[in-house]
């Protein structure tokens, strides 16, 4: 009726009169809104208190940070710096991530899957474990590469110098700058409908041809938010950039940050969060750059008549998985020997100690009277995150690519503007909000203030890669089982969900990962009883003397249990899924056994 | 007739002096008159005691009752005594999670808001000052009653000492033998005639030494111990040549790529390093030498009282007062001075010795051991108003050394 009547012809009441999504968006603003975008209103007023101590009062108001933030001399400097690092490691690394996706989830090669968790395993190493790693390799004077090839009688002195800015971006593309991408773009190119194609070929596009014409236009929006992800991701982390660049006096924009905040007795936190601001302004370009792409065309691939299928590589699928291979074991093999073997070192790096092995720092770790606490800690924290993070980021990507209601861009950019503060930022504003909010106060200290911090962090890229799926799916597939009367959580969970799940297992994998390992959000409000593995690797790395094999080891207990974890995930995830290569076995079968093939598509 | 009268009068007179002098006289063999006991003159020493045991009794109840007693920050090599108080009390202490600088931005956040869950603070000199300026403290000698701990006569000197420039606020219990700054050399690379050589402090920013030292960043508040102790003694010109003239490598304190470019080559020197991670590359047989551990340089020694986080200051408001002043009282004791010489995690420095006089050796340094017990000209370091000066001072002179030469740390 209403739409016979047109919409301007209703009575006001019923057209003013909110609907159900309207209030849950609302609620959703409200609850979510005031974790995400509280914090950073709480250090953005704090800018504007020129005291000399800002948590000291009595607070005195006024601009003279703004104003006197932008003349630092390093402030352009190590912006240029952040951006070249930027711009060089995304110009390598999505060229890579993007061929080893599109070889992992739409070719035949063996191992897909195996290959595809080794990308996981890859993202899971600690990016300082990661770095020292590599510097113990690639040293200009004592790294082993260099050593071992001065060995040769034509070489007087090692080519490779870590120290230096293609040292930073080759330890950042084997760090997570293409594992991160691999993990992030294998489940949205396996949601490729091939009849797309199948198509392209029809008409005489050669392989190579289809994949650059068809199949990466259709992914444009995934790639375009994981570009954007990259971009704050660059902006927020700092510990490789500090200890391969300061050598060499290479400093950008996070070090600037941080430097405010430590270097003098009385952290200049309204100057730092001034600076900080930059990654506000990036963000006022990115949402509506991701918003106008995701919405100026139709990325389904996913509908009822979706044909999933694999693309056979003939000769070239076992070069393919050869170089797969070597990349991954460059990627985890590697720095996992040198971790390991530096936790049983008397002092990582040096082969002249005596003695040279030892189990000495293992046995501090485990008779720590703190390590079962913080295992225990740690464990009921990274569960949490890594179950309850999917299914929240899942909802909120439905609300806003799924559904009209209104509000629901309000709701995407909040989640934005929530990781325009650095990380050694964000842990003050959630302190300061924890201490200022009355029904908040009395959960400062216990365990449920770490978990309400763990489930949410991660917000922005866990939603926007939900997002960047979910655009993927057609409405004829929800409309069917509407249709066919299946209430909205039936449909979500037996439709969506499934299609989902990939996206569902890594996205908690990664906050699995990320709970376990945060220091910088949690550090200002956990207490001893609730102290984590991470900040005890933390305190222990700052005790004079460096217990950084006790660090390094702790790093490797993390990734232990996520690994643990990850397998367990992924293999009930994958049973639930869409299977890609389930399709191209039974293709196998019926040309071997000479029958047709049929076309109903693998999905449970 | 005259002298008969008169010889009556004293007859009477006499006599009756004589009586009344006897009554005035015990009879020792006289049989005792029971009546009233005689009232007992009373103690001084024994009614202080008498107080200070009640006053104490009443003071561990009530800390036993508020259960804990908060510090501002963790420092793991403490733990071991901090468990004989817990053990003896049964008090259990809480410690922060993060270092001194977060700890302390987290307590003043929680100050702001009206939470008072820290009661006792235990950091080192850029902290304290900040609190100091804050204004958090409460004046410390008051909370002091416990006569073992006030016993002048028990400390060094003949007094408590102050770790704040007013000596009102902090007491410092220990003091530390330190050269002016640690020296650091490969012996691989610096012959012993080069080493041998090195007499003086002043030694080190002759030309043969030019780009061979590495500094970690004195300006830091981890090394202000290091930098206060130069300026104090050698003044702003040690600095200006060693990094200006001397064109020295600067790296962040504590960094290890320090000590490791020592033990790799890579430096011949290292100057203002956080000597526990040199000693550690020592011990593991590493060419890594400490030059001013096996001689002193010219004028290069001083006590430095209070050192790093060896501060004790008690904070107004707090959640647990009683216990926090019970915590104080019996850390001033012999038994928790005893304790500290003996109990710390080894990783600490083995040059922290209690500023008692009835403690024994403990796991503290044979050589400093010797040398505080001797007779020794060696300059006590007090943080007093000239050395928070000096703090600020000197950092500002070399982050302006900084900033002219283009350096960044």
């Amino acid at each position: 009726m209403s739409s016979l009547l047109g919409a301007s012809r209703l009575p006001l009441a019923t057209r003013l009169k909110p609907g159900t999504g309207t209030f849950v968006v609302a609620i959703t603003l409200v609850v979510l809104g005031f974790y995400l975008l509280y914090p950073v209103v709480l250090i953005f007023i704090m800018s504007f208190n020129t005291a000399r101590d800002v948590l000291v009062g009595p607070a005195i108001w006024g601009l003279s940070n703004w104003t006197s933030a932008w003349d630092h001399p390093l402030l352009f400097e190590s912006l240029f710096n952040s951006f070249l690092i930027w711009i060089l490691v995304a110009g390598i690394a999505f060229p890579f991530a993007i061929t080893i996706s599109l070889v992992l989830a739409r070719t035949k090669i063996p191992f897909t899957h195996g290959l595809e968790f080794g990308f996981w395993v890859a993202y899971m190493f600690p990016g300082l474990a990661t770095t020292i790693g590599w510097m113990m390799l690639l040293d200009p004077d004592v790294g082993f590469m260099n050593q071992a090839l001065e060995f040769l009688p034509f070489v007087d002195k090692g080519p490779f110098n870590i120290f230096s800015i293609q040292g930073i971006v080759w330890v950042k593309l084997m760090g997570d700058g293409i594992a991160y991408k691999v993990m992030l773009f294998t489940p949205a190119f396996r949601n490729m409908d091939r009849s797309l194609e199948e198509a392209g070929r029809i008409s005489g596009a050669s392989s190579v041809s289809t994949m650059i014409r068809i199949t990466l236009p259709v992914m444009i929006s995934p790639i375009i938010l994981v570009l954007a992800l990259q971009l704050i991701r660059v902006f927020s982390g700092f510990e490789t950039e500090w200890l391969l660049g300061r050598p060499f006096g290479f400093f950008v924009y996070s070090t600037l940050i941080y430097q405010l905040i430590t270097r003098d007795i009385v952290p200049q936190y309204g100057s730092a969060v001034v600076l900080g601001s930059v990654t506000m302004l990036m963000i006022a370009v990115i949402i509506p750059l991701q918003r106008w792409i995701v919405q100026r065309r139709n990325y389904t691939t996913v509908s009822g008549t979706f044909k999933p299928g694999l693309i056979e590589l003939g000769r070239w699928q076992w070069i393919a998985f050869g170089s797969i291979v070597l990349f991954l074991l460059l990627l985890t093999v590697v720095p996992m020997i040198i971790l390991i073997i530096g936790s049983f070192m008397a002092r990582s790096g040096f082969f002249n100690t005596t003695p040279l092995w030892t189990t000495a720092h293992w046995d501090f770790v485990l008779s720590s009277p703190l390590f079962l606490t913080g295992l225990k800690t740690t464990m009921i924290l990274a569960l949490t995150a890594g179950i309850g993070s999917p299914i929240l980021f899942s909802l909120l990507a439905y609300m806003i690519i799924r559904t009209r209601w209104r509000g629901r861009f309000l709701v995407d950019s909040m989640i934005w503007i929530s990781a325009a503060v650095p990380g050694i930022l964000s842990g003050l504003g959630l302190l300061l909000m924890f201490l200022s909010t009355p029904g908040l106060a009395w959960l400062y200290g216990s365990i449920w203030a770490l978990i309400i911090v763990v489930i949410i962090s991660g917000n922005t890229t866990g939603t926007n890669i939900f997002k960047g799926v979910m655009v993927q799916l057609g409405k004829d597939l929800e409309e069917a089982a509407r249709v066919s009367g299946a209430g909205w959580m039936r449909t979500y969970l037996r439709v969506v969900v499934p299609v989902l799940m990939p996206t569902m297992i890594l996205i908690g994998t990664l906050n699995f990962v990320s709970a376990a390992s945060t220091t910088s959000s949690i550090i200002l409000i956990a207490s001893r009883d609730t102290i984590t593995l991470s900040i005890l690797g933390l305190q222990w790395g700052e005790i004079e003397g460096g217990q950084i094999e006790a660090a390094a080891i702790v790093s490797i207990i993390i990734m232990g249990l996520t690994l643990g974890l990850a397998l367990i995930a992924r293999s009930f995830g994958l049973r639930i899924g869409i299977r890609q290569d389930v399709r191209a076995r039974e293709d196998r079968r019926k040309r071997a056994d000479g029958g047709q093939r049929e076309d109903a598509p693998a999905v449970r | 007739m005259r002298i008969g009268r008169l010889a009556m009068v004293l007859g009477v007179l006499i006599p009756m002096l004589l009586v009344v002098a006897a009554c005035g006289q015990e009879d020792p063999t006289a049989t005792a008159v029971p009546g009233a006991p005689p009232t007992p003159t009373p103690d001084a020493d024994a009614v202080a005691q008498a107080e200070f045991e009640a006053r104490w009794a009443d003071l561990i109840t009530a800390a036993q009752e508020e259960g804990e007693v908060q510090f501002l920050r963790s420092i793991t090599s403490q733990l071991p005594v901090y468990k004989l108080f817990e053990d003896k009390f049964g008090i259990k202490i809480g410690t922060g999670t993060a270092g001194g600088r977060a700890s302390t931005d987290r307590y003043l956040a929680e100050r702001a808001a009206g939470r008072y869950l820290v009661d006792v603070t235990n950091v080192g000199g850029g902290s304290s000052a900040r609190l100091l300026e804050a204004g958090v403290f409460v004046p410390i000698m008051p909370e002091l009653f416990h006569p073992d701990a006030l016993d002048l006569s028990k400390w060094r000197g003949n007094e408590i000492a102050f770790a704040d420039a007013e000596s009102t606020y902090q007491l410092a219990w220990s003091f530390q033998l330190k050269p002016l700054a640690d020296v650091y050399y490969n012996p691989n690379t610096v012959g012993q005639a080069e080493a041998d050589g090195i007499q003086s402090y002043w030694d080190l920013v002759k030309p043969e030494f030019a780009g061979r030292i590495v500094v970690q960043n004195p300006a830091a508040d981890g090394s202000s111990g290091n930098r206060i102790r130069v300026w104090q003694t050698l003044g702003s010109d040690f600095f200006d040549q060693l990094i200006r003239q001397q064109q020295a490598n600067m790296v962040p304190y504590g960094d290890r790529s320090a000590p490791d470019g020592i033990a790799r080559g890579k430096y011949d020197f290292a100057v203002f390093g956080s000597s526990g991670d040199f000693d550690a590359m020592e011990e593991l047989g590493l060419p890594v030498k400490n030059l001013t551990r096996v001689r002193d340089l010219e004028g290069g020694l001083v006590l430095e009282v209070g050192p790093g986080t060896s501060k004790i200051g008690l904070l107004e408001p707090s959640a647990h007062p009683n216990a926090a002043r019970l915590f104080l009282n019996w850390f001033m004791t012999q038994e928790a001075q005893q304790a500290w010489n003996s109990l710390r995690d080894p990783v600490e420095q083995l040059e922290n010795v209690s500023l008692r006089l009835d403690t024994t050796q403990g796991i503290v340094a044979d050589r400093v051991w010797q040398i505080i017990n001797s007779e020794t000209d060696i300059p006590l370091q007090l943080p007093d108003a000239a050395f928070y000066r000096g703090l600020e001072e000197s950092k500002a002179f070399i982050e302006a050394l900084y900033a002219e030469l283009g350096i960044q740390v």
